[in-house]
């Protein structure tokens, strides 16, 4: 049995524009120890997975399909079971740290709160080992402190100890290294991953960098409209890319010379007929605007491209 | 810096309580005195010469202030009296009824306002109703209507009159019905604010990694937003006070409550004016008061403001 | 931009609208609506009846025709009051926040002072010395009731003016009040619309309060007039439920739909701020 399965996942958002289709049939599985990342540019959907994971996701989202925790499924879950398995079974790192922390609260209340909640310790206790914690993590004293009083960085860092202190399954970092210069995104990904093989956690890291999944990931799933169109070990992806999409990608990172994906990133209200991909693609066939390709496995790579069959 | 703020708002308004009886037309001394006054001539002449009032504007400010820090307010030829005690005792009773209506109404208001703010059910629906309704209703209108279901029609409460015998029972015997409305009146606008900051802050990110921690339903709601939520508030409830206390007083008139708002009621039908002005001034400076505890109690709750 | 998608579609089918539009048609109408003349006198103390439908007051005149005339003067001294105060805390809010600096620091700090005084206690302090008429406490509210306004304007100022339109105005050389005019207010009138309508509701009940203190033009049938006759002449202890029942419920229910509909222009602004 895999540690988390995603079968079938559909989100759905109901705007008053219309609705839309954040992710459409995603499938995929994470095993134990495991590294996945979600790649993709801004507004593919990518988020909005890890979140529909957690059911963190807005009251106007219905999301459909199933997502498989150790032969559980989250979405058939109540409310009270969820908030079971969240931040101690499954926990996530957002991307803007210094507003997902409470403003009014001090770092140490925060980051010793999931010892209070989930297994009921006494406070004193909780916060001794928030504190032993914190020290771990390089922000010796910043536990009196309040989030306004530290550095995007050191907020971070508090908030990834705050997710990580009840030694979550799987632990979920979204963008965290949006916003941070370069320095500092070898420093952050240093930190999950330490923080991630001490507890011996599966990580699914969501980025739109694709060296920061390179460095961070054993396996990759690239997601484009909603869905993901290639996936398999991410080196073999990233180094040798099977779909036209992929491709694209990696040549507009800025050390593979910057060259934008022509065209725009298609409406998410009404997405293209067949492949989502071919208004964009510089190899479209006949087909490609008529029916959509499956996502197909050979040998534990995964393409969803007419071209690969 | 925020002192300052107070200390010129006083300034201000004790300058405009010196200005406006001055300002107003008809003789600055019968607005000085008030209307109920019949005096010979003679004596017209010696109180104008007494107070001053053929001297320049500029000396009659400074004899103003000179007064006004003596605690001197002028003097009641309706009431027989200085000014200064007969609000204070006056005052007293209002207080009475006013600050228990204060505090409950900003428990039941902040509480239920952010339940309701937190989770749209039907109930809440039914609840935000209820209390827009009390909103919208005018504060006498209301006590108008219950002193004739309760006292008229059920005899629950007596009619009129605040304390006959004066004990303690007797006391609160009248005295529930107005208090238990004017709660419910300053629940009703601390419950609309609240409800509505609530929502604002639902919708923050740091709400929603509460959730992410595994925090379950309402403990999401007082374990972070509560305090976040009612922040920005504190100050706009200080505000509020002024108005709180003047519903007091408009209800104080209907149940006949020996208060400021009876006082100011028959300083109106006999047109006294150094007690309307007194009594002004006095509820002004309770509810620069409140405010200033208001700021004080800000700094207390929120470490953005203890830090600088 | 300006009022919002959601909120142009709610509003119409919004109770609260419906039930102030009633009251505006009423008001405008009242000489055609009114069963019978409000000065006019008929038998005194009688019960709903068929030429009466709300009976009458001791005076013996129509309670619905006084009714349907007060519409007039309660919303005429709201809408009056409101609008007053509204281009003054626009003015005042609009000026310190796009000018900021010491004009902002002036204004905000007159705002500071104007909003810490009680408004009801000094517009009946006022009220007291001057003669009473329907103008005069329309004027004295106006001109006290604009701070908050001026506050919540201010702030929005502060985030428009640093949008990228406004700079561009600006460069391109196009005086200030121009700028005002046409980028800035329209920017801005989504936070002023909810606040109008609260300010209205909240000056038709001060008007209410004052006329039962007897501050309240004598000429003029107002619905707090009414109820104030109601109390003072015995319509409470003979049980004449028709006389100062329907003026109460009349102010409740205009001062309700104002603020419902304030609750729903200031709820799907957000709501579209969210979607967005």
């Amino acid at each position: 049995m895999s540690l988390l399965e995603l079968r079938g996942l559909s989100v759905r958002f109901d705007t008053p524009a219309g609705s839309v289709r954040a992710a459409s049939d995603v499938s995929l599985v994470l095993e134990e120890h495991d590294t996945l990342a979600i790649v993709g540019e801004t507004g593919c959907g990518k988020s909005v997975i890890a979140n529909a994971i957690l059911r963190l996701l807005p009251e106007n989202a219905s999301v459909t399909g199933s997502v498989i925790y150790r032969g559980m499924d989250l979405l058939k879950m109540s409310e009270r079971e969820i908030s079971r398995i969240r931040g101690r079974e499954i926990a996530i790192v957002f991307q803007n740290p210094s507003a997902a922390l409470n403003p009014v609260h001090r770092i140490l209340d925060q980051v010793s709160e999931p010892l209070l909640i989930h297994l009921g310790i006494p406070k004193r206790r909780a916060v001794h080992e928030a504190e032993g914690l914190l020290r771990a993590l390089g922000l010796n004293g910043a536990g009196r402190l309040y989030p306004f009083q530290l550095s995007g960085g050191m907020n971070q860092r508090a908030m990834i100890a705050c997710s990580s202190i009840l030694r979550p399954k799987i632990l979920m970092a979204d963008e965290p290294t949006k916003g941070l210069d370069q320095s500092m995104v070898k420093n952050a990904l240093e930190l999950i991953e330490s923080v991630r093989s001490e507890s011996g956690a599966s990580l699914i890291m969501i980025t739109h960098d694709l060296d920061v999944a390179l460095s961070s990931s054993d396996r990759i799933a690239v997601m484009y409209c909603g869905e993901i169109v290639e996936m398999g070990r991410t080196e073999d992806v990233l180094c040798n890319p099977d779909h036209p999409y992929t491709k694209a990608l990696r040549e507009s990172m800025p050390d593979r010379g910057f060259r934008p994906i022509p065209g725009n990133t298609p409406s998410m209200i009404d997405p293209p007929e067949g492949c989502r991909f071919h208004p964009r693609c510089p190899f479209k066939m006949k087909i490609c605007s008529r029916e959509r390709p499956s996502l197909n496995n050979s040998c534990g790579r995964y393409v969803r491209c007419w071209r690969c069959i | 810096m925020n002192l300052a703020r107070y200390v010129i708002s006083l300034f201000v308004i004790l300058s405009l309580n010196f200005a406006i009886p001055r300002a107003m037309p008809g003789d600055t001394m019968t607005n000085l005195l008030g209307e109920d006054v019949i005096l010979s001539d003679d004596l017209v002449q010696e109180i104008r010469r007494e107070m001053g009032l053929d001297l320049p504007l500029r000396e009659q400010y400074i004899i103003y202030w000179k007064e006004i820090l003596r605690m001197n307010l002028g003097y009641s030829y309706h009431f027989h009296s200085p000014v200064l005690p007969l609000v204070l005792e006056r005052m007293k009773w209002t207080l009475l009824l006013a600050a228990p209506p204060v505090i409950i109404g900003a428990l039941l208001g902040t509480l239920l306002g952010a339940l309701a703010g937190w989770r749209d059910s039907p109930s809440t629906r039914l609840q935000t109703f209820i209390f827009l309704t009390i909103y919208s209703t005018p504060p006498y209108f209301l006590a108008l209507l219950s002193l004739y279901i309760f006292g008229f029609h059920l005899g629950w409460v007596p009619m009129k009159g605040f304390y006959s015998t004066g004990s303690a029972g007797n006391i609160i015997h009248h005295i529930m019905l107005p208090v238990i409305l004017m709660s419910l009146f300053s629940a009703s606008r601390n419950y609309m604010i609240m409800r509505g900051s609530v929502i604002q802050e639902r919708r923050s990110l740091y709400a929603l990694y509460a959730r992410a921690k595994g925090l379950y339903d309402s403990q999401i709601l007082f374990r972070h937003l509560f305090r976040n939520a009612i922040l920005p508030i504190i100050t706009l409830i200080a505000l509020d006070f002024g108005f709180i206390f003047s519903g007091a007083l408009f209800i104080e008139m209907v149940f006949s409550m020996h208060g400021m708002g009876n006082l100011i009621y028959s300083a109106l039908m006999y047109r006294d004016y150094p007690v309307l002005q007194g009594s002004f001034l006095i509820i002004t400076i309770m509810v620069i008061t409140a405010n200033m505890i208001a700021d004080a109690l800000y700094g207390l709750l929120d470490p953005r403001v203890r830090g600088r | 931009m300006s009022c919002g998608i959601s909120a142009k579609r709610s509003l119409p089918s919004n109770p609260g609208a419906l039930i102030f539009l009633a009251f505006l048609l009423i008001a405008l109408l009242s000489p055609y609506l009114a069963p019978h003349d409000p000065w006019k006198r008929y038998e005194p103390y009688l019960g709903p009846s068929r030429d009466h439908p709300l009976g009458t007051n001791d005076m013996g005149n129509d309670i619905l025709s006084e009714l349907m005339f007060g519409s007039r003067v309660s919303l005429g001294v709201g809408l009056g009051a409101a609008i007053i105060a509204t281009l003054m805390g626009t003015i005042i809010g609009a000026s310190a926040g796009y000018f900021r600096g010491w004009m902002d620091e002036v204004l905000m700090g007159i705002t500071d002072i104007f909003l810490m005084i009680p408004q009801i206690p000094l517009v009946i302090v006022v009220a007291a010395f001057l003669k009473p008429s329907a103008i005069m406490i329309t004027l004295i509210m106006g001109l006290l009731w604009w701070t908050s306004l001026a506050r919540i304007v201010r702030s929005r100022v502060l985030q428009v003016r640093e949008m990228a339109f406004v700079e561009a105005a600006k460069v391109i050389g196009f005086p200030d009040r121009h700028i005002i005019l046409t980028d800035v207010l329209p920017n801005t009138i989504h936070v002023i619309m909810p606040k109008f309508m609260l300010t209205v509701a909240s000056a038709m009940i001060a008007e209410a309060s004052l006329s039962f203190l007897g501050l309240g033009d004598p000429n003029a049938k107002s619905w707090g007039m009414m109820i104030n006759f109601a109390f003072s002449r015995g319509g409470f202890l003979n049980g004449c439920w028709w006389w100062y029942m329907p003026p109460g419920i009349c102010i409740t229910l205009s001062v309700l739909s104002l603020v419902s509909m304030s609750m729903l222009l200031e709820e799907s602004r957000e709501d579209e701020h969210v979607a967005s």
